[in-house]
């Protein structure tokens, strides 16, 4: 067999990543965002992230695939057939498949870490300078259900993280937005009441059980989060 | 005898080594971006070094909004230890991570020791996933616990490879106590010591040594977890009864359709790792011997529990499979390697 042959493989590796960049940064985006039509709950920041990292791989793939077909025209021309050397393969032929199978895999998860690589990059360079608050406020909301993180921080700066806050709900159960609440303030408390009125005139009998509560949070609609203070005894 | 290096496996290397790089320069400079590293795990981690003691009073306390308030507290407390001597972000994002080192390490110190040709690709297979490289909700610097629950399976497995039922089942009770499917797997796992405990085949008394061990540790914990109140838990032991089950046949082909599509056709999170487990598996001359003595049949049992799980999930549809498959799948990753490369030079059972 002739080492074009033998080295196909590479040629098909780097005219498919050279067809692909082909399509261009603007139909790359387009297919990426595809992705999340199957799991729109990861969207909202992943998808600009993404959006950002795929123009960035753009010119990436291109080289890549620039220097594949590039190495596979001077292999071939030199008759060296690159898979067996790349993998010092030996054994019978069953072995060599084996050996094959693993190499793929090691080289295909290779061809994805400039995914990562301009992923942080992308993103330190969006972040620096920025404190640690901010770049919280940055990255967070990656889940369609989670809160509006603004408004929150907003809080957190104003109370100074002191005294803990009392989320009044008027149904039977809490929400997964009073985790996302709690997880944000901590070490600030935060605790919730089911089965609010959600009128001042609660704010006595709340006092009493939870004595270290200095704002409450009406969540009985939906609206802005908005603590207001619990007036003193 | 292990083979030279070969220039891929040299070149896999070198980039694993930029990756590890990223990662731990990612750790200290990015927050926990992924949602259950920060409002459960690290939650959980935060509230424990907070209080200094575990139970701490907020998870007893209905009134404190905190998720999975009944899940194990192994990595909530190595967290808790990591927050004594840093902040909060880089703490919890690289506990798991260390973990995540340690399997890497562990695979390529002992799978060329078991398969000469391929031990190496093998570990280079699993430590640059796609999954463990690429995912923030996943990944082996996401913050959370299944990279955890990985290391002490593969080590139950390799101690059972070794011949110390005792010590598997050790490791085996404390992936229990980092997460609920260590229960599922430690047992699953104590099950496999009667077809091979190091030399000895076919045998009870390792299965009750290992289970003995496995057990002991974790009814402190069972009786302790009895006493805390549910909290956004999906509660799936109780959801499996034959009613939720026959009610929820019909979306099983879907269920299993989109298991196959996470771990064989989604490119960027198992890549091609699943396909080369398949492929080496059907290529072996010792299929029966992976399966059974190389505790390779650990797998499908598991995948068919997460299969009934699935089905009575109060996710609607396939939802709950497309958030948390790839990370089950990391679970028990490098536990198909071992089971692919049973030990060599024993007695084993002839195909």
């Amino acid at each position: 067999m002739s080492a074009w042959r033998r080295n196909a493989w590479l040629g098909v590796l780097g005219a498919a990543l050279v067809l692909i960049a082909a399509l261009g940064a603007d139909a790359l985006v387009a297919l990426a965002a595809r992705a999340y039509q199957r799991l729109p709950m990861l969207a909202p920041v992943f998808r600009l992230d993404h959006e950002r990292q795929v123009r960035a791989l753009h010119p990436v793939v291109a080289g890549l695939g620039g220097v594949a077909l590039l190495a596979y025209a001077l292999a071939s021309r030199r008759s060296v057939a690159v898979w067996p050397r790349l993998l010092a393969l030996r054994g019978d032929a069953r072995e060599r498949l084996r050996t094959s199978a693993a190499a793929a895999v090691v080289l295909y998860s290779i061809l994805l870490v400039p995914i990562r690589a301009t992923r942080d990059v992308l993103r330190e360079r969006a972040l620096t300078g920025l404190a640690e608050d901010a770049r919280r406020l940055r990255l967070y909301g990656v889940h369609t259900l989670e809160p509006d993180y603004g408004p929150i921080e907003a809080f957190r700066r104003a109370s100074g993280g002191k005294g803990s806050l009392l989320v009044a709900r008027g149904g039977p159960r809490g929400s997964f937005d009073d985790v996302f609440v709690a997880s944000y303030l901590f070490p600030q408390r935060v605790f919730v009441r089911t089965g609010s009125a959600c009128t001042t005139d609660e704010l006595p009998r709340f006092r009493a059980e939870r004595p270290t509560a200095a704002w409450v949070e009406w969540a009985c609609a939906d609206g802005t989060f908005a603590p207001i203070p619990i007036e003193p005894r | 005898m292990i083979r030279p290096w070969s220039p891929l496996e040299r070149t896999g290397v070198a980039v694993l080594g930029a990756v590890l790089l990223l990662m731990a320069w990612s750790i200290f400079r990015v927050p926990v971006v992924s949602v259950d590293g920060r409002t459960l795990w690290g939650l959980h981690a935060r509230v424990l070094h907070d209080a200094g003691r575990y139970p701490a009073a907020e998870l007893s306390d209905p009134g404190f909004p905190i998720p999975h308030r009944q899940y194990p507290p192994l990595l909530p407390l190595l967290d808790a230890i990591a927050l004594h001597a840093l902040p909060t972000d880089p703490a919890l994002r690289l506990v798991p991570w260390l973990f995540y080192l340690a399997i890497a390490a562990f695979l390529f110190f002992e799978l060329p020791r078991r398969d000469p040709e391929r031990g190496r690709l093998l570990a280079l297979a699993y430590a640059l996933l796609p999954t463990l490289v690429l995912s923030e909700e996943g990944g082996a610097d996401a913050g959370v616990a299944d990279t955890v629950l990985a290391a002490w399976v593969a080590g139950a497995a390799f101690l059972l490879d070794a011949g110390r039922p005792l010590g598997a089942g050790l490791c085996a009770a404390v992936a229990a106590l980092t997460k609920n499917e260590g229960l599922v797997l430690g047992t699953l796992l104590m099950a496999s010591a009667y077809f091979r405990c190091g030399h000895g085949q076919r045998q009870v008394r390792p299965v009750m040594l290992a289970g003995a061990a496995f057990a002991v540790p974790l009814l402190p914990w069972l009786w302790l977890r009895a006493a805390l109140p549910a909290g956004f838990d999906e509660r799936y032991v109780s959801l499996l009864t034959l009613e939720r089950l026959a009610s929820g046949l019909e979306r099983a082909p879907e269920v299993v359709v989109e298991m196959i599509r996470v771990a064989f056709l989604h490119p960027q999170r198992s890549g091609l790792f699943w396909w080369m487990v398949v492929m080496l598996w059907t290529t072996s001359s010792r299929r029966t011997a992976s399966l059974l003595e190389g505790r390779l049949l650990i797998l499908p049992a598991y995948m068919a529990i997460l299969v009934a799980l699935y089905v009575v999930s109060p996710w609607s549809g396939v939802t709950q499979v497309q958030l948390s498959f790839e990370r089950l799948l990391l679970q028990v990753a490098p536990l198909a390697l071992l089971g692919l490369t049973p030990p060599s030079g024993r007695p084993i059972i002839p195909v």
